[in-house]
């Protein structure tokens, strides 16, 4: 029998210390379209675990990040330390860096890890996101 | 289980909790007094979908840590759960603690390299130091095929292994008799880790292909864009 198996990585919740912030944060730097929001006054779920969320898109997809507020849970970096994402053929590493230094954001060009392969032909910046984070940008 | 379930994870009594989501008169019972008071209608849940627009820089996502107790019991359980091993590595410096190390062991879904990197974080006197489970709410996989069933599917297989969703599988809007109201349109499985890491299995997300054609854009972008200036 064919087993049904996972073949990609297709999107990434994480709780946040403040929703506003993260939702300007990211969608300043990256140009993410905000898709939905669940709130606890109108979803059930969120309702029951007293959390609202913000989702984004990157454009085909509904989401492909989205941000969870929480009482009681604050992130603390000791779950997740990093995340890496693609930049679009159209948009060069040396582009972004530039995004990244108007914002005033401080990086590190290269892999957050030593044992982190970067493919042939891409290049790779580091920097923390407004939880703690570490987000990796690859591109060309 | 390799720790104390958290605060926030769902007691295992609960959890086929999704069926009663399905059921829309119970979310609306669980909704009234927020109905009747008015702030259903102020702090609402809306779904403002996906459009044509290449202004994001981003393509898609590359690979997740996860930071786990147990190296070995974890990659056991992400193998059972279908994802193949690529390679564990020697120890090397914590990028945020000096003294401290990351052991890391990456991971495969069937079309993504390494898209996982699981890590055994020591301190300095070589102790292991606990993930807290209170930054990944959850990170979500793909499944072969991407339609409803394989989706049913995949459960009914983990479940033959003796692995069951702690939530799912459910679609992510109203539809019935799937549907728990939430956004997105995908059928989802959550699973617990050993450690309590969230990870939804899940397909048949809406995309901006199927979004168009069910919703429509100008309704939904001026939603969007009153709530930014409302609240953003």
């Amino acid at each position: 029998m064919k087993r049904t198996l996972p073949v990609k990585f297709q999107h990434l919740v994480m709780y946040t210390k403040d929703l506003i912030t993260s939702h300007r944060w990211y969608r300043n730097l990256f140009n993410l379209q905000f898709s939905a929001q669940n709130d606890p006054d109108g979803s059930a779920l969120m309702n029951l675990a007293e959390q609202s969320m913000h989702f984004f898109s990157f454009g085909h997809y509904h989401h492909d990040i989205a941000f969870a507020s929480k009482k009681g849970v604050m992130p603390d970096n000791t779950s997740l330390l990093n995340y890496s994402m693609r930049l679009r053929d159209t948009v060069s590493i040396d582009d972004f860096i530039q995004r990244l230094e108007q914002q005033g954001i401080t990086y590190k060009k290269g892999r957050l890890l030593q044992s982190a392969k970067t493919p042939e032909g891409l290049q790779a910046v580091s920097f923390k996101d407004p939880n703690g984070y570490w987000i990796e940008i690859l591109g060309k | 289980m390799g720790r104390p379930r958290p605060a926030h994870a769902i007691p295992e009594k609960m959890h086929p909790i999704s069926w009663i989501f399905k059921k829309r008169w119970v979310r609306e019972l669980l909704l009234l007094r927020k109905t009747l008071t008015g702030k259903r209608r102020y702090n609402k849940t809306e779904d403002y979908g996906v459009f044509r627009d290449n202004s994001c820089v981003i393509s898609h996502l590359e690979q997740s840590s996860y930071i786990v107790t147990d190296l070995e019991e974890t990659k056991a359980w992400f193998l059972t759960m279908g994802f193949t091993h690529a390679r564990t590595c020697a120890p090397e410096p914590h990028p945020d603690h000096e003294g401290h190390t990351l052991t890391c062991a990456y991971l495969n879904a069937r079309d993504h390299e390494e898209c996982i990197v699981l890590m055994e974080h020591r301190d300095a006197a070589n102790k292991i130091v606990l993930p807290s489970i209170e930054d990944v709410f959850h990170a979500a996989y793909e499944l072969d095929g991407n339609t409803l069933k394989d989706a049913f599917n995949y459960t009914e297989e983990m479940t033959a292994k003796g692995v069951k969703p702690y939530y799912g599988p459910a679609k992510h809007n109203n539809s019935v008799p799937y549907g728990d109201g939430e956004s997105g349109g995908n059928v989802a499985a959550y699973y617990y880790t050993p450690d309590y890491h969230h990870i939804e299995f899940c397909t048949d997300m809406d995309t901006v292909d199927n979004y168009e054609g069910r919703y429509g854009t100008g309704i939904r972008t001026t939603a969007n864009d009153q709530y930014l200036k409302d609240n953003v």
